[in-house]
């Protein structure tokens, strides 16, 4: 009976230590265009209604989590690259647990896969080469992927197509994203594609296949639309 | 340590898993360097090997069930495709380079002739995929080999768990592939000090390291780099090498150096396959060199050799042929292959 009674209490002691000790931090993702969440398939039209377009694809690599104050690193998440699919609503919330009570008010991560990964073989789960973001004419991760048609698409069915990658330099396509928070238990990110179709989308820039100089600009632009809604 | 076994991990492993099995023993030779594939973080296990060759076999692996790995990369010819310039694959669809042999490929750090695939894991996502040899997607492979229940099997008895996936199918591939190692051809007997050269394998031998060492070094004959060896460009496939990837006009008709094991089983020769015979390939480096500027360095100097040295130098080549290996029974088709077909040979 005593010793079934400290069972007990060592239980509810761990259990309360355990659930003190972890705090959760829950990350929701957010594609929009013109303040309207994005849906694939679905047209939208520019701000001057000239042109339209419909995406189909949007799936990106989220990786290397970690909450700064200021600029002390408070903690690193140990959490592997996720894959953000929007087909896939679960995948647009991501839980990241932490220690508890830690104070915080920058939380950084990287738009892509690092060199190491993209070097190391094989993965499982979100890495895997099934999900379609492994090049297969020569090595590396497709870090970001948008697909759909435009009007001002010049390619036969008016197609666009970016897939950003690259792990080598002078190409190396991940891109270190910094955001304000504050101690919130939930992070609203929002990637805001608006100003992608109006500027970086054109005639010229409408399929990005390989990493080169013009995946590393798209790279660039793509990593200034992700922000914070407070 | 009396002797350094490349493959006492998967040993150990196999061993503690199952008790008694003991898969691939192979002892490797003193003279071997380390292999540069990583085998404490991935070490081979029986069943993982069993697994790869299963799918290496198995047409399974293209959209019509068709090729297999075998097609191309054939056991009796050390991995390569006798006879066929360039790799041909599904609806007998030709493709632009040689089908390159497959052995000693723990010691490789990069894949395909331009070196497009940085391991080994990742590299069969390329014939998979490629529209004149497999045709197929890796995502479909998986579906397919989830509906398979001898697949689930062999999943299973590799990963302790029956469903595919994209990076178990991948890696089980790899790990068959790395079971490949040829190095007991003669030049490795003469290493080891079991038996001696003939004097023209001699001769041949002091041209060899004299004038083909340097990119084809011993003793995996190739120092796994890449170089323009002065082939000029064949109008119908225009194909520029690394090139082709990085765009970088340094890299225009760099190939990789292959290396000179099993020749007598590899041939045609070249990236291409242009040339039948090893004599053809002599003389293309003493006489039809063309000197483009990112010519390899060590060709800049003209290699002159007279046709008996080709001979003595043949000699010597001929050496590095490793029948065991090709006669391997553990590299070969095995029993059963679930999809019940053999693949195009």
């Amino acid at each position: 009976m005593r010793t079934a009674l400290f069972y007990i209490i060592h239980f509810t002691l761990v259990l309360y230590i355990h659930t003190n000790s972890f705090a959760q931090t829950t990350i929701q993702l957010e594609a929009i265009y013109q303040n309207e969440t994005i849906e694939l398939g679905k047209v939208y039209y520019s701000n001057d209604k000239k042109d339209s377009f419909q995406i189909e694809i949007l799936k990106f690599y989220l990786s290397d989590f970690s909450l700064w104050n200021d600029e002390v690193l408070v903690f690193k998440s140990p959490q592997l690259p996720v894959l953000i699919d929007l087909e896939k609503p679960e995948s647009k919330i991501l839980p990241i647990e932490s220690p508890n009570r830690l104070t915080f008010n920058v939380l950084k991560f990287n738009l892509g896969i690092d060199s190491l990964t993209n070097v190391s073989g094989a993965f499982g789960g979100d890495l895997d080469p099934t999900n379609g973001m492994y090049w297969t004419w020569q090595s590396g991760y497709i870090n970001f992927k948008l697909e759909g048609t435009s009007s001002i698409s010049p390619a036969r069915k008016n197609v666009f197509q970016y897939h950003l990658g690259g792990y080598q330099v002078p190409y190396y396509g991940l891109r270190e994203i910094k955001l304000p928070v504050s101690n919130l238990e939930t992070i609203h990110i929002i990637l805001n594609l608006s100003s992608f179709f109006e500027y970086v989308a054109s005639k010229e820039i409408y399929q990005v296949m390989s990493p080169n100089q013009k995946a590393m600009y798209v790279a660039d632009e793509i990593a200034k639309l992700f922000s914070v809604q407070l | 340590m009396k002797q350094r076994t490349l493959f006492l991990f998967s040993i150990i492993t196999c061993c503690s898993a199952f008790g008694l099995l003991k898969y691939h023993d192979l002892e490797l030779p003193k003279h071997f360097p380390k292999p540069y594939f990583d085998f404490e973080k991935e070490s081979l296990t029986n069943a993982k090997i069993q697994l790869g060759r299963a799918l290496f076999y198995d047409p399974i692996l293209s959209s019509d069930n068709s090729i297999s790995c075998a097609s191309c990369h054939s056991p009796y010819n050390a991995f390569a495709h006798t006879d066929h310039d360039l790799s041909h694959g599904i609806n007998d669809s030709v493709g632009f380079r040689n089908a390159p042999a497959l052995f000693n490929l723990a010691w490789q750090k990069s894949f395909m002739w331009d070196g497009a695939f940085n391991h080994l894991d990742m590299q069969a996502l390329a014939p998979i995929s490629d529209s004149k040899e497999m045709n197929e997607t890796i995502e479909n492979v998986v579906l397919k080999l989830n509906k398979n229940p001898h697949y689930a099997q062999l999943f299973y008895a590799a990963f302790y768990d029956s469903i595919a996936t994209g990076s178990r199918t991948l890696k089980a591939l790899s790990q068959f592939q790395l079971t490949l190692v040829s190095c007991n051809s003669k030049y490795d007997k003469v290493k080891e000090g079991k038996t001696k050269f003939t004097s023209q394998e001699k001769k041949g031998y002091e041209l060899f390291k004299k004038n083909c060492n340097a990119c084809h070094t011993e003793p995996m004959f190739t120092n796994y780099g890449f170089a323009n060896n002065g082939l000029p460009v064949d109008p119908t496939l225009n194909d520029f090498g690394k090139y082709r990837l990085t765009k970088n006009s340094k890299d225009s008709l760099l190939f990789k150096i292959p290396t000179l094991r099993n020749l007598k089983y590899t041939y045609p020769y070249a990236h291409d396959g242009r040339f039948k015979k090893i004599r053809e390939m002599l003389n293309h480096y003493t006489d039809g060199i063309q000197r483009q500027p990112s010519l390899s360095k060590e060709l800049k100097k003209y290699i002159v050799l007279s046709s008996n040295e080709k001979s003595d130098l043949l000699a010597f080549l001929l050496t590095l042929n490793d029948s065991t290996f090709i006669f391997n029974p553990l590299n070969k088709f095995p029993q059963t292959i679930s999809s019940g077909k053999e693949g195009k040979k």
